[in-house]
Protein backbone atom coordinates (compact mmCIF):
# COMPACT_ATOMS: atom_id res chain seq x y z
CA UNK A 1 0.00 0.00 0.00
CA UNK A 2 1.05 3.73 -0.43
CA UNK A 3 2.46 5.95 2.22
CA UNK A 4 -1.23 8.08 1.51
CA UNK A 5 -2.83 5.01 1.85
CA UNK A 6 -1.73 4.27 5.51
CA UNK A 7 -2.07 7.86 6.17
CA UNK A 8 -5.69 7.55 5.29
CA UNK A 9 -6.67 4.20 6.89
CA UNK A 10 -4.62 5.42 10.27
CA UNK A 11 -7.35 8.49 9.89
CA UNK A 12 -10.00 6.43 9.21
CA UNK A 13 -9.85 3.31 11.87
CA UNK A 14 -7.50 5.15 14.57
CA UNK A 15 -8.54 8.77 14.74
CA UNK A 16 -12.09 8.78 15.77
CA UNK A 17 -12.36 12.63 16.05
CA UNK A 18 -10.92 13.05 12.62
CA UNK A 19 -14.20 11.06 11.01
CA UNK A 20 -13.71 12.04 7.14
CA UNK A 21 -17.69 13.18 5.78
CA UNK A 22 -19.61 11.02 3.50
CA UNK A 23 -18.57 13.21 0.22
CA UNK A 24 -15.20 12.93 1.14
CA UNK A 25 -15.22 9.51 1.39
CA UNK A 26 -16.31 9.19 -2.35
CA UNK A 27 -13.96 11.60 -3.63
CA UNK A 28 -11.24 9.21 -1.98
CA UNK A 29 -13.20 6.25 -3.59
CA UNK A 30 -13.15 7.90 -6.91
CA UNK A 31 -9.59 8.61 -6.91
CA UNK A 32 -8.76 5.08 -6.05
CA UNK A 33 -11.28 4.08 -8.94
CA UNK A 34 -8.97 6.01 -11.70
CA UNK A 35 -5.94 4.83 -10.94
CA UNK A 36 -4.61 1.77 -13.01
CA UNK A 37 -6.08 -1.79 -11.96
CA UNK A 38 -2.26 -2.64 -10.73
CA UNK A 39 -2.17 0.13 -8.75
CA UNK A 40 -5.72 -0.05 -7.17
CA UNK A 41 -5.83 -0.35 -3.36
CA UNK A 42 -8.89 -3.17 -3.15
CA UNK A 43 -8.40 -3.46 0.76
CA UNK A 44 -9.07 0.69 0.78
CA UNK A 45 -11.61 0.55 -1.86
CA UNK A 46 -13.41 -2.09 0.51
CA UNK A 47 -13.09 -0.32 3.84
CA UNK A 48 -14.66 2.61 2.17
CA UNK A 49 -17.59 0.98 0.75
CA UNK A 50 -18.13 -0.21 4.41
CA UNK A 51 -17.81 2.93 5.85
CA UNK A 52 -20.27 4.42 3.44
CA UNK A 53 -22.65 1.49 4.36
CA UNK A 54 -22.42 2.87 7.71
CA UNK A 55 -26.87 3.68 8.27
CA UNK A 56 -26.87 7.12 9.06
CA UNK A 57 -27.79 8.35 13.29
CA UNK A 58 -30.99 8.14 14.38
CA UNK A 59 -33.11 10.23 16.01
CA UNK A 60 -32.08 9.36 19.45
CA UNK A 61 -28.46 9.39 18.28
CA UNK A 62 -29.13 12.83 17.11
CA UNK A 63 -30.54 14.35 20.25
CA UNK A 64 -27.23 12.87 22.22
CA UNK A 65 -24.93 14.33 19.92
CA UNK A 66 -26.62 17.45 19.65
CA UNK A 67 -26.69 17.73 23.70
CA UNK A 68 -22.98 16.87 23.85
CA UNK A 69 -21.85 19.98 21.31
CA UNK A 70 -24.67 22.36 23.58
CA UNK A 71 -23.12 21.52 26.87
CA UNK A 72 -19.85 21.71 25.11
CA UNK A 73 -20.74 24.85 23.96
CA UNK A 74 -22.42 26.58 27.10
CA UNK A 75 -19.30 25.37 29.43
CA UNK A 76 -17.42 27.78 27.20
CA UNK A 77 -19.71 30.81 27.37
CA UNK A 78 -20.43 30.41 31.15
CA UNK A 79 -16.90 32.17 31.95
CA UNK A 80 -17.17 35.10 29.91
CA UNK A 81 -20.45 36.36 31.20
CA UNK A 82 -19.12 36.30 34.44
CA UNK A 83 -16.28 38.28 33.40
CA UNK A 84 -18.44 40.92 31.61
CA UNK A 85 -20.51 41.37 34.76
CA UNK A 86 -17.58 42.05 36.62
CA UNK A 87 -16.39 44.10 33.81
CA UNK A 88 -19.49 46.34 33.46
CA UNK A 89 -19.62 46.66 37.49
CA UNK A 90 -15.91 48.14 37.61
CA UNK A 91 -17.12 50.22 34.59
CA UNK A 92 -20.19 51.95 36.96
CA UNK A 93 -17.98 52.35 40.00
CA UNK A 94 -15.50 53.84 37.84
CA UNK A 95 -18.04 56.17 36.16
CA UNK A 96 -19.97 57.00 39.60
CA UNK A 97 -16.10 58.24 40.84
CA UNK A 98 -15.41 60.12 37.74
CA UNK A 99 -18.67 62.22 37.80
CA UNK A 100 -18.57 63.12 41.86
CA UNK A 101 -14.79 63.95 41.16
CA UNK A 102 -15.29 66.37 38.78
CA UNK A 103 -18.25 67.72 40.47
CA UNK A 104 -16.19 67.83 43.71
CA UNK A 105 -13.63 69.68 41.68
CA UNK A 106 -15.95 72.15 40.24
CA UNK A 107 -17.95 72.97 42.96
CA UNK A 108 -14.80 72.65 45.37
CA UNK A 109 -16.56 70.21 47.42
CA UNK A 110 -13.29 69.85 50.24
CA UNK A 111 -15.12 66.73 52.47
CA UNK A 112 -15.84 64.90 49.59
CA UNK A 113 -12.00 66.20 47.41
CA UNK A 114 -10.24 64.82 50.75
CA UNK A 115 -11.56 60.97 49.54
CA UNK A 116 -11.43 61.36 45.94
CA UNK A 117 -8.48 63.24 45.68
CA UNK A 118 -5.94 61.02 46.94
CA UNK A 119 -7.34 57.77 44.63
CA UNK A 120 -7.61 60.07 41.75
CA UNK A 121 -3.62 60.60 42.01
CA UNK A 122 -2.79 56.95 43.11
CA UNK A 123 -4.54 55.67 39.59
CA UNK A 124 -2.71 58.89 37.93
CA UNK A 125 -6.50 60.41 36.66
CA UNK A 126 -4.99 63.55 38.96
CA UNK A 127 -1.07 64.56 38.56
CA UNK A 128 -0.12 65.53 42.11
CA UNK A 129 2.56 67.84 40.51
CA UNK A 130 1.35 70.65 39.62
CA UNK A 131 4.09 72.00 37.25
CA UNK A 132 4.41 75.58 35.75
CA UNK A 133 3.32 75.49 32.20
CA UNK A 134 6.04 74.99 29.47
CA UNK A 135 6.43 79.01 27.74
CA UNK A 136 6.83 78.78 24.34
CA UNK A 137 9.85 81.44 22.86
CA UNK A 138 8.48 84.46 21.98
CA UNK A 139 11.02 87.07 19.32
CA UNK A 140 9.87 89.71 22.60
CA UNK A 141 12.59 89.42 25.29
CA UNK A 142 12.25 89.02 28.68
CA UNK A 143 14.64 88.92 31.35
CA UNK A 144 14.62 88.03 35.35
CA UNK A 145 14.57 91.28 37.06
CA UNK A 146 17.98 90.83 39.04
CA UNK A 147 18.03 93.49 41.93
CA UNK A 148 15.15 91.52 44.07
CA UNK A 149 14.79 90.05 47.19
CA UNK A 150 12.51 87.44 48.59
CA UNK A 151 12.87 85.83 52.19
CA UNK A 152 10.56 83.33 53.68
CA UNK A 153 11.18 83.18 57.19
CA UNK A 154 9.73 81.38 60.22
CA UNK A 155 11.45 83.00 63.43
CA UNK A 156 11.10 86.42 64.81
CA UNK A 157 15.20 86.18 65.74
CA UNK A 158 15.85 87.44 62.14
CA UNK A 159 13.13 89.55 60.44
CA UNK A 160 14.16 90.78 57.46
CA UNK A 161 11.94 93.87 56.47
CA UNK A 162 10.95 97.04 58.57
CA UNK A 163 7.86 95.77 58.60
CA UNK A 164 7.92 92.69 60.50
CA UNK A 165 9.83 94.50 63.03
CA UNK A 166 7.17 96.78 63.83
CA UNK A 167 4.52 93.88 64.08
CA UNK A 168 6.84 92.77 66.68
CA UNK A 169 8.16 95.87 68.35
CA UNK A 170 4.93 97.65 68.62
CA UNK A 171 3.24 94.24 70.56
CA UNK A 172 0.94 94.51 68.23
CA UNK A 173 0.04 90.85 68.13
CA UNK A 174 -2.80 89.93 70.92
CA UNK A 175 -1.89 87.13 73.58
CA UNK A 176 -1.66 83.88 73.03
CA UNK A 177 -0.95 84.11 69.05
CA UNK A 178 1.88 82.53 68.30
CA UNK A 179 4.47 83.30 65.18
CA UNK A 180 4.12 80.51 62.36
CA UNK A 181 5.53 81.43 59.03
CA UNK A 182 6.00 85.21 56.68
CA UNK A 183 7.42 86.13 53.69
CA UNK A 184 9.34 89.25 52.05
CA UNK A 185 9.65 90.28 48.83
CA UNK A 186 11.02 93.47 47.91
CA UNK A 187 11.54 94.90 43.85
CA UNK A 188 11.56 98.54 42.09
CA UNK A 189 8.29 98.69 42.58
CA UNK A 190 7.01 96.61 45.39
CA UNK A 191 7.32 95.60 48.81
CA UNK A 192 5.52 93.07 50.47
CA UNK A 193 5.46 91.53 53.56
CA UNK A 194 2.98 89.56 55.43
CA UNK A 195 2.89 87.76 58.40
CA UNK A 196 0.79 84.12 59.54
CA UNK A 197 -0.39 83.88 63.03
CA UNK A 198 -2.07 81.38 64.84
CA UNK A 199 -3.87 80.37 68.33
CA UNK A 200 -5.39 76.86 68.75
CA UNK A 201 -8.04 77.13 65.98
CA UNK A 202 -7.78 80.70 65.61
CA UNK A 203 -5.21 82.45 63.01
CA UNK A 204 -4.55 85.91 61.21
CA UNK A 205 -2.52 86.94 58.41
CA UNK A 206 -1.42 90.34 58.64
CA UNK A 207 0.34 92.47 55.22
CA UNK A 208 1.62 95.51 54.22
CA UNK A 209 2.28 96.41 50.43
CA UNK A 210 3.99 99.22 49.59
CA UNK A 211 4.18 100.89 45.87
CA UNK A 212 7.41 101.76 45.69
CA UNK A 213 7.51 103.39 42.06
CA UNK A 214 7.19 106.68 42.28
CA UNK A 215 6.65 107.25 38.51
CA UNK A 216 2.84 106.15 38.60
CA UNK A 217 3.07 102.65 37.86
CA UNK A 218 0.07 100.47 36.66
CA UNK A 219 -0.84 98.51 39.70
CA UNK A 220 -4.64 96.19 40.15
CA UNK A 221 -4.74 93.73 42.89
CA UNK A 222 -7.72 91.28 43.74
CA UNK A 223 -8.72 90.38 47.56
CA UNK A 224 -10.84 87.51 47.14
CA UNK A 225 -11.53 86.98 50.62
CA UNK A 226 -14.26 90.12 50.38
CA UNK A 227 -17.43 88.58 49.87
CA UNK A 228 -20.02 91.34 51.28
CA UNK A 229 -20.25 94.92 50.99
CA UNK A 230 -18.03 96.74 52.41
CA UNK A 231 -18.05 99.14 55.61
CA UNK A 232 -15.90 102.09 56.44
CA UNK A 233 -15.27 102.94 59.46
CA UNK A 234 -12.87 104.47 62.12
CA UNK A 235 -10.88 102.29 64.45
CA UNK A 236 -8.15 104.88 66.95
CA UNK A 237 -8.21 107.46 64.13
CA UNK A 238 -7.82 105.19 61.70
CA UNK A 239 -10.20 104.75 58.95
CA UNK A 240 -10.50 101.49 57.32
CA UNK A 241 -13.01 99.28 54.88
CA UNK A 242 -14.47 96.29 56.41
CA UNK A 243 -15.31 92.98 55.18
CA UNK A 244 -17.34 90.90 57.49
CA UNK A 245 -17.09 87.77 54.99
CA UNK A 246 -20.97 85.82 55.16
CA UNK A 247 -19.48 82.62 54.64
CA UNK A 248 -18.27 82.66 58.39
CA UNK A 249 -15.00 82.78 57.34
CA UNK A 250 -13.40 85.53 59.48
CA UNK A 251 -12.64 89.12 58.93
CA UNK A 252 -11.02 91.27 55.98
CA UNK A 253 -9.85 94.45 56.99
CA UNK A 254 -7.99 96.95 54.31
CA UNK A 255 -6.50 100.11 55.29
CA UNK A 256 -4.33 102.86 53.61
CA UNK A 257 -1.03 104.47 55.44
CA UNK A 258 0.66 106.81 53.01
CA UNK A 259 2.18 104.55 50.34
CA UNK A 260 1.36 101.74 52.43
CA UNK A 261 -1.40 99.22 51.59
CA UNK A 262 -2.16 97.32 54.64
CA UNK A 263 -4.68 94.23 55.00
CA UNK A 264 -5.50 92.08 57.67
CA UNK A 265 -7.40 88.55 57.30
CA UNK A 266 -8.38 86.00 59.74
CA UNK A 267 -10.78 84.61 62.37
CA UNK A 268 -10.51 88.26 64.47
CA UNK A 269 -13.04 89.32 67.09
CA UNK A 270 -13.20 93.22 66.61
CA UNK A 271 -11.71 94.07 70.13
CA UNK A 272 -8.52 91.88 68.73
CA UNK A 273 -9.04 93.79 65.02
CA UNK A 274 -8.84 97.24 67.00
CA UNK A 275 -6.16 96.49 69.09
CA UNK A 276 -4.14 95.52 66.42
CA UNK A 277 -4.96 98.12 64.11
CA UNK A 278 -4.81 101.18 66.81
CA UNK A 279 -1.31 99.51 68.53
CA UNK A 280 0.13 99.43 64.92
CA UNK A 281 -0.82 102.92 63.28
CA UNK A 282 0.25 104.77 66.86
CA UNK A 283 3.66 102.92 66.07
CA UNK A 284 4.01 103.50 62.17
CA UNK A 285 3.38 107.40 62.90
CA UNK B 1 -27.73 43.56 38.03
CA UNK B 2 -28.54 45.85 34.90
CA UNK B 3 -31.35 47.98 37.57
CA UNK B 4 -28.49 47.69 40.02
CA UNK B 5 -26.39 49.25 37.93
CA UNK B 6 -28.80 51.65 36.35
CA UNK B 7 -30.24 53.09 39.51
CA UNK B 8 -26.42 53.42 40.98
CA UNK B 9 -25.73 56.04 38.01
CA UNK B 10 -29.19 57.39 38.35
CA UNK B 11 -28.30 58.11 42.02
CA UNK B 12 -25.06 59.65 41.49
CA UNK B 13 -26.30 62.41 38.63
CA UNK B 14 -29.45 63.41 40.94
CA UNK B 15 -26.74 63.65 43.73
CA UNK B 16 -24.19 66.19 42.06
CA UNK B 17 -26.90 68.00 40.51
CA UNK B 18 -28.81 68.66 43.92
CA UNK B 19 -26.09 69.57 45.54
CA UNK B 20 -24.85 72.25 43.42
CA UNK B 21 -27.39 74.64 44.54
CA UNK B 22 -26.73 74.79 47.90
CA UNK B 23 -23.26 75.26 46.99
CA UNK B 24 -23.75 78.59 45.52
CA UNK B 25 -23.37 81.61 48.82
CA UNK B 26 -25.61 84.08 48.63
CA UNK B 27 -23.34 87.34 47.91
CA UNK B 28 -23.13 90.63 45.79
CA UNK B 29 -21.78 88.65 42.84
CA UNK B 30 -18.42 87.75 44.39
CA UNK B 31 -17.21 85.00 45.56
CA UNK B 32 -14.61 84.32 48.73
CA UNK B 33 -11.64 81.60 47.87
CA UNK B 34 -10.39 79.58 50.01
CA UNK B 35 -7.17 79.93 48.41
CA UNK B 36 -5.77 82.73 47.47
CA UNK B 37 -6.18 85.97 50.20
CA UNK B 38 -4.58 88.62 47.31
CA UNK B 39 -3.19 88.77 43.76
CA UNK B 40 -2.48 90.82 41.09
CA UNK B 41 0.69 92.67 39.34
CA UNK B 42 2.11 95.93 39.22
CA UNK B 43 3.66 97.34 36.09
CA UNK B 44 6.34 100.11 35.55
CA UNK B 45 7.79 101.78 32.88
CA UNK B 46 11.32 102.34 32.95
CA UNK B 47 12.40 103.85 30.17
CA UNK B 48 13.82 102.66 26.53
CA UNK B 49 10.63 100.76 25.88
CA UNK B 50 11.21 98.44 28.73
CA UNK B 51 8.06 97.40 31.03
CA UNK B 52 8.97 96.38 34.47
CA UNK B 53 6.58 93.44 35.93
CA UNK B 54 5.75 92.29 39.18
CA UNK B 55 3.59 89.68 39.76
CA UNK B 56 2.92 88.59 43.22
CA UNK B 57 0.06 86.72 45.26
CA UNK B 58 -0.68 85.94 49.02
CA UNK B 59 -2.66 82.71 49.67
CA UNK B 60 -4.50 81.90 52.79
CA UNK B 61 -2.73 80.10 55.39
CA UNK B 62 0.32 78.40 53.73
CA UNK B 63 -0.22 76.43 50.46
CA UNK B 64 2.01 73.70 49.30
CA UNK B 65 2.10 75.41 45.43
CA UNK B 66 1.78 79.10 44.55
CA UNK B 67 2.16 81.49 42.25
CA UNK B 68 1.69 81.93 38.29
CA UNK B 69 1.30 79.31 35.96
CA UNK B 70 1.87 81.25 33.00
CA UNK B 71 1.13 84.75 31.40
CA UNK B 72 1.18 86.50 28.53
CA UNK B 73 1.65 90.18 27.56
CA UNK B 74 -0.87 92.11 24.47
CA UNK B 75 -0.28 94.86 22.74
CA UNK B 76 -2.72 97.80 21.99
CA UNK B 77 -2.80 97.97 18.00
CA UNK B 78 -4.19 100.72 16.33
CA UNK B 79 -7.68 99.48 15.78
CA UNK B 80 -7.90 99.62 19.89
CA UNK B 81 -8.02 95.92 19.90
CA UNK B 82 -5.54 93.95 22.49
CA UNK B 83 -3.17 91.23 20.48
CA UNK B 84 -1.23 88.83 22.15
CA UNK B 85 2.46 89.56 21.44
CA UNK B 86 4.50 86.82 23.33
CA UNK B 87 2.19 83.75 23.54
CA UNK B 88 1.47 81.98 26.54
CA UNK B 89 5.14 81.86 28.75
CA UNK B 90 6.14 79.98 31.94
CA UNK B 91 5.48 82.02 35.08
CA UNK B 92 6.68 80.75 38.53
CA UNK B 93 5.71 78.95 41.78
CA UNK B 94 7.12 78.28 45.36
CA UNK B 95 6.38 75.43 47.37
CA UNK B 96 5.14 75.58 50.96
CA UNK B 97 4.18 79.60 51.71
CA UNK B 98 2.44 82.21 52.46
CA UNK B 99 2.90 84.86 49.18
CA UNK B 100 5.25 84.72 46.48
CA UNK B 101 5.90 87.24 43.88
CA UNK B 102 8.64 87.80 41.19
CA UNK B 103 9.80 90.82 38.69
CA UNK B 104 10.48 90.40 34.57
CA UNK B 105 11.58 93.03 32.72
CA UNK B 106 9.77 93.05 29.39
CA UNK B 107 11.78 94.35 26.31
CA UNK B 108 8.50 96.32 24.21
CA UNK B 109 8.66 99.63 21.70
CA UNK B 110 8.81 103.00 23.60
CA UNK B 111 4.94 104.42 23.13
CA UNK B 112 3.17 101.13 22.50
CA UNK B 113 0.65 100.07 24.75
CA UNK B 114 0.86 97.03 27.28
CA UNK B 115 -0.96 94.98 29.33
CA UNK B 116 -0.37 91.08 30.99
CA UNK B 117 -2.81 88.22 31.35
CA UNK B 118 -1.67 85.21 33.51
CA UNK B 119 -3.51 82.52 35.77
CA UNK B 120 -2.30 82.47 39.10
CA UNK B 121 -2.60 79.19 41.01
CA UNK B 122 -2.72 77.99 44.72
CA UNK B 123 -2.82 74.61 45.66
CA UNK B 124 -3.68 73.98 49.05
CA UNK B 125 -4.64 70.32 50.72
CA UNK B 126 -4.37 68.43 47.76
CA UNK B 127 -6.65 70.38 45.62
CA UNK B 128 -5.73 73.44 43.61
CA UNK B 129 -7.40 76.78 42.31
CA UNK B 130 -6.62 79.69 39.61
CA UNK B 131 -7.55 82.84 39.28
CA UNK B 132 -7.14 84.51 35.47
CA UNK B 133 -6.25 87.73 36.09
CA UNK B 134 -5.66 90.90 33.39
CA UNK B 135 -3.84 93.95 34.15
CA UNK B 136 -4.38 97.49 33.73
CA UNK B 137 -2.67 98.78 30.80
CA UNK B 138 0.62 100.62 30.51
CA UNK B 139 2.51 102.46 27.94
CA UNK B 140 6.25 102.02 27.88
CA UNK B 141 8.09 104.86 27.86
Amino acid sequence: MSNDSNKILDRLFNHHDTELMPNELRQLLDAELAKPEDEMDTQLISDIIDLLDIEPPTPAEKKADWSAIEKKYRRKRRLPRVLRSIAITAASIVAVFLISLTSAKAFNWTFLLKFLLPVAQTFGIISSDYTVDDGQETEYRFEDAMDTQEVDFTSLDELPSQFAAAVVESDCVPDGYGFVQGNWYKSFNLEKCNMLFEKADQWFVIEMMEFTDDTDPTTDFEFERQVDVPLTIEINGVEVTLYYNSDDSGISVSWLQGNTHFNLLGTLDEEELTYIIGTLHSYLQ
Amino acid sequence: MKKFIAVLLALSVLFCSTVAFAALPETDGTQASNYFQSYGMTISAIGSGRLYLTFSCTAVGVASQLGVANYMVQKKNSAGQWVDISGQLSGSTKYNTTSHSFSKTFYGVAGETYRVKCTFLCVKNNSSETKSYTSGKKKAT
